[in-house]
């Protein structure tokens, strides 16, 4: 039975890489990484080492848990590290058809609350990825452009422009590398209002988990301040029944362990 | 009751202990000293211990405990402490979760200092309301039941504790004067009437961007209401009450584009208020209504802006309270060099009467588990308390190491 299972995984995954080198058309593209299949569910232990101009480091270590049914997607990251964080959580649910619902528990206040989008845009706790760029952007969100077709590393790659559709983002646009063979984002330069490269996203790690391509460790520098965050999955499984109960808001003041 | 909970909790872990995984421990280390700005008194030399236990017994049972050591030389009426701060067990089913022991619950959305449904906890008032309301709140032994009930769920809230508010002792920099007292007595004290257990229920959903909650609370009045009896020409008895009052109401949040909207409207009924003279004592239902935004603008500049307006809804003259309170709450915070340097301001004020609170604070995260916070707490305002604290306005700087 599972060997059927896994021939049946392999086969539709190749459909759709075949399928996805035929178009190239960059929207098209662009879905074809937010629909790649990535299991039903996930679960994964988070490090993210941020590291100052002058070699100084800080760490942060949560779980992160996910459920997806289609493109509705619920993701949440549960705190470690530092201890000032340790059992706070937040819940990101994720539409494709309206603006995503997201919640904090802090254990301070005892309470789950509501956060806006705005939050989006702002580093997310202090490392060099913001909210948007851990995965909460949908490709509607931008005007997308295929640039060129080129290589990465030895890797046939798409290099796309993404042009975001809001006044509100402080990118003007952002620099895409998808990879041909598999819809794997490798790199991406965001360009702020100015026109200057202000960051940069290089995965330095990518690995075959249960028949499914993942990026393993990547590593997001911010090129005026000279700071990176290098953020590892470590631990990650796929398809392990991730209970949807623990993604719902008044779950949160129950960490996960 | 309460030993008879603790022996229950003593057994059950020597019998979950066999099969449980490794306990694990952290600690928080704390120093919080205070120095008064006019005569550069030191009011506070705060050391807190926060040790805490988290240990999964099995794959549904967890328990949970944290204690709080403290000592300070400086403070007047808060010089030792060890207490438990919690200490629960946490039972997750496949949908129903129970959480019994001695804990905290805070239910609504507003803020601590406007919030119209905090009322389940007494607070420990020592040193007004300038600590952390985590810290001020005095936890109580209860039982909590969630449920899900199709898309909503239900939680239920028991606690058979007679805790009330503590207050400062008279003499002592934050110790509220005494309701007037109707003169020509002298005054025999009775013992304390209080009403004991306290129940909760809350029936809240997620839909479409919306967080709805309806509340419902039966609670003793945590803040004693004195009654006054004529015993004789020259002898008055009094009494401090604790009486039950019923809570109803709605909380909810939306989310709206680059804001949270955030609100809360609560009705008190047969809530007991201090009056004037004999017998001191009259009743009025109250109805609240609290009403927040949080804002990021500038990508992570954080702003909230809370008002809440408080209705005596049966207001008679010889009422100490006024018959309408509204007080408004501004925060505002910006973290920078990666949140690690956060400097940040919060304003209460009581409009009706002038008064404000205003605490600029400047938070340095010295590495991932040390932190330095100094900051001000400035008392303004003529109407009651402030008027009364006017003396109190402090620097303060604290240092916090977390394991």
């Amino acid at each position: 039975m599972k060997v059927y299972y896994l021939i049946f995984i392999t086969v539709v995954q190749l459909l759709s890489q075949i399928a996805f080198a035929q178009n190239n058309d960059a929207t098209d593209i662009m879905m074809a990484v937010e629909k790649r299949d990535v299991g039903q569910d996930e679960r994964a232990d988070v490090l993210m080492l941020l590291i100052d101009a002058d070699g100084e480091k800080r760490e942060r270590k949560l779980i992160r848990l996910r459920c997806s049914e289609g493109r509705e997607e619920k993701v949440r990251l549960q705190f470690q590290f530092p201890p000032d964080l340790r059992d706070t959580a937040l819940l990101l649910h994720d539409h494709a058809d309206r603006d995503d619902d997201r919640w904090l528990y802090l254990p301070t206040l005892r309470k789950v609350k509501r956060i806006s989008g705005a939050q989006k845009y702002r580093n997310f706790l202090g490392t060099d990825f913001t909210y948007d760029e851990l995965g909460g952007r949908e490709p509607e969100e931008d005007i997308h452009t295929l640039e060129s077709e080129e290589q990465l590393d030895g890797k046939a790659v798409y290099r796309i422009r993404s042009v975001p559709k809001e006044k509100e983002n402080p990118y003007e646009y952002r620099l895409t590398w998808v990879w041909k063979n598999t819809p794997v984002v490798l790199k991406e330069e965001y360009y702020d209002r100015h026109g200057r490269l202000k960051k940069r996203m290089q995965v330095l790690k990518l690995k075959t988990i249960q028949n499914i391509p993942t990026v393993i460790k990547r590593e997001m520098v911010d090129i005026p301040e000279n700071h990176r965050t290098v953020l590892s999955f470590n631990n990650l499984k796929y398809n392990t029944g991730v209970s949807s109960r623990l993604l719902h808001p008044r779950k949160l003041n129950r960490p996960v362990k | 009751m309460i030993n008879s909970l603790a022996l229950l909790l003593a057994g059950l872990l020597v019998n979950f202990s066999l099969f449980a995984d490794e306990p694990v421990w952290h600690y928080t280390l704390i120093n919080d000293t205070a120095i008064q700005l006019n005569n550069s008194d030191v009011q506070k030399f705060r050391n807190v211990l926060l040790p805490e236990l988290d240990w999964d017994l099995n794959d549904s049972l967890r328990l949970r405990a944290e204690a709080r050591l403290l000592w300070d030389p400086e403070f007047e009426d808060w010089k030792k402490e060890s207490e438990f701060r919690e200490l629960a067990l946490d039972w997750e089913g496949d949908e129903t979760s129970i959480r019994a022991g001695l804990q905290q619950v805070v239910w609504g959305q507003a803020s601590g200092f406007l919030s119209s449904f905090d009322v389940f906890h007494p607070q420990d008032r020592r040193e007004w309301v300038l600590p952390a309301f985590e810290f001020m709140r005095r936890p109580l032994w209860m039982a909590q039941l969630q449920q899900p009930v199709g898309e909503w769920t239900l939680e239920a809230l028991w606690s058979p504790e007679e805790k009330v508010n503590r207050s400062a002792e008279v003499g002592t920099s934050y110790y509220l004067s005494a309701p007037p007292l109707p003169t020509g007595f002298s005054i025999i004290n009775a013992e304390d009437d209080r009403d004991r257990q306290r129940f909760g229920l809350r029936l809240s959903t997620s839909y479409d961007s919306w967080d709805l909650a309806f509340i419902y609370l039966s609670v003793p009045q945590n803040k004693a209401v004195f009654s006054y009896e004529i015993l004789s020409e020259s002898q008055l008895k009094r009494t401090a009450r604790y009486k039950r009052y019923n809570v109803t109401g709605l909380s909810f949040s939306r989310a709206m584009n680059t804001a949270v909207l955030r609100g809360e409207l609560s009705y008190y009924l047969d809530r007991e208020i201090q009056t004037r003279g004999v017998p001191g004592v009259g009743q009025s239902d109250q109805s609240n209504f609290v009403l927040g935004i949080d804002m990021t603008v500038l990508t992570d500049l954080d702003m909230t802006f809370e008002v809440g307006r408080y209705h005596l809804v049966d207001y008679k003259g010889s009422f100490i309270e006024p018959e309408n309170t509204t007080r408004v709450l501004f925060q505002i915070r910006k973290p920078f060099q990666y949140e690690t340097l956060v400097p940040r301001l919060a304003i209460v004020s009581d409009l009706e009467q002038g008064n404000m609170l205003i605490r600029p604070a400047l938070q340095w995260n010295v590495t991932d588990q040390f932190s330095m916070t100094a900051g001000l707490d400035i008392i303004n305002g003529d109407g009651k308390p402030f008027s009364q604290f006017g003396e109190t306005d402090r620097f303060y700087l604290s240092l916090e190491y977390r394991q």
